[in-house]
């Protein structure tokens, strides 16, 4: 449970960061013309995120339910999707932060965000799709879609094995623990013992004891 | 010798059935007319990944 809210608010903060880049970026390229995003637009989504990171943040205040994972990894990608659509759709340079939500969500929660994440970009970029249609054929778009499918499915096995070596880590780390404790407990329970029947205690040796 | 949970009738048919899967993947992403049909690729995409994965792990004696 604090896990989760501790990967939730790393999350937040993320998004804090990258919607000031985002937002940087978006505001320099229609300066530059590479992009036609209206202003209204960028406002509007900037609004958005930022009452979606309030909004998250008073949820997480009073503890971390299992839906705000989804609940937050959908609306970025929605977001993306919106900003996407707004920006050149298949060749906006704003694609790319379609991975860092991947990726960041994948290494968090391992493999069913990965499918979950995978499943709702599929989703939200054939939506991109149908409202700015490409001028080229779609293969290239369908070959983008598996490309994210793969990057998903990889980065959600590397997270799956890593939290299972984590674990096995963990086991070990408890064993040496409690192989610890026992040890004490038999070396005091040993110097009790020895004291009670003049026994050699710890780093006495037995000719001491016999004398 | 121990009984296997899975027969190798079951194996491969899922094999088979991952092979056409595939092949829709490759025939969708070629010819698709439109984007609504990138829609498969989730059910395609975990259907390949569950078959294959059955196959593979059959023949590692998995089950």
């Amino acid at each position: 449970m604090e896990d989760e809210r501790r990967m939730e608010h790393s999350k937040i903060e993320v998004r804090w960061m990258v919607l000031v880049v985002a937002l940087l970026v978006a505001v320099y390229m229609r300066r530059t013309g590479t992009i036609t995003t209206p202003g209204t637009v960028i406002l509007a989504l900037s609004a958005v995120v930022v009452g979606a990171n309030l909004a998250f943040a008073a949820v997480l205040r009073r503890g971390a339910p299992p839906w705000v994972r989804y609940v937050s990894t959908g609306v970025d990608l929605a977001v993306i999707s919106v900003l996407l659509v707004f920006s050149g759709g298949n060749a906006s340079p704003f694609y790319n932060v379609y991975f860092i939500v991947l990726v960041s969500n994948s290494i968090r929660y391992g493999m069913k965000m990965a499918v979950f994440v995978a499943s709702c970009f599929n989703v939200a970029y054939v939506g991109v799709l149908l409202l700015r249609p490409p001028a080229a054929d779609l293969t290239a778009e369908g070959v983008k879609i598996l490309t994210f499918w793969g990057v998903a499915l990889y980065a959600g096995y590397l997270a799956a094995r890593y939290q299972r070596q984590m674990r096995i880590l963990q086991s070990y780390e408890e064993t040496i623990a409690g192989l610890r404790n026992r040890i004490e407990a038999l070396e005091r329970g040993a110097g009790g013992a020895g004291s009670r029947s003049g026994l050699p205690g710890e780093g006495a040796g037995p000719s001491q004891g016999a004398c | 010798m121990a009984r296997r949970l899975i027969g190798g009738r079951t194996v491969g048919w899922s094999a088979a059935c991952a092979a056409v899967l595939v092949a829709v993947v490759v025939a969708v992403t070629w010819k698709a007319a439109s984007p609504l049909a990138f829609l498969l690729y989730p059910v395609l995409v975990l259907g390949v990944l569950l078959l294959g994965g059955l196959v593979v792990l059959w023949a590692l004696k998995f089950f």
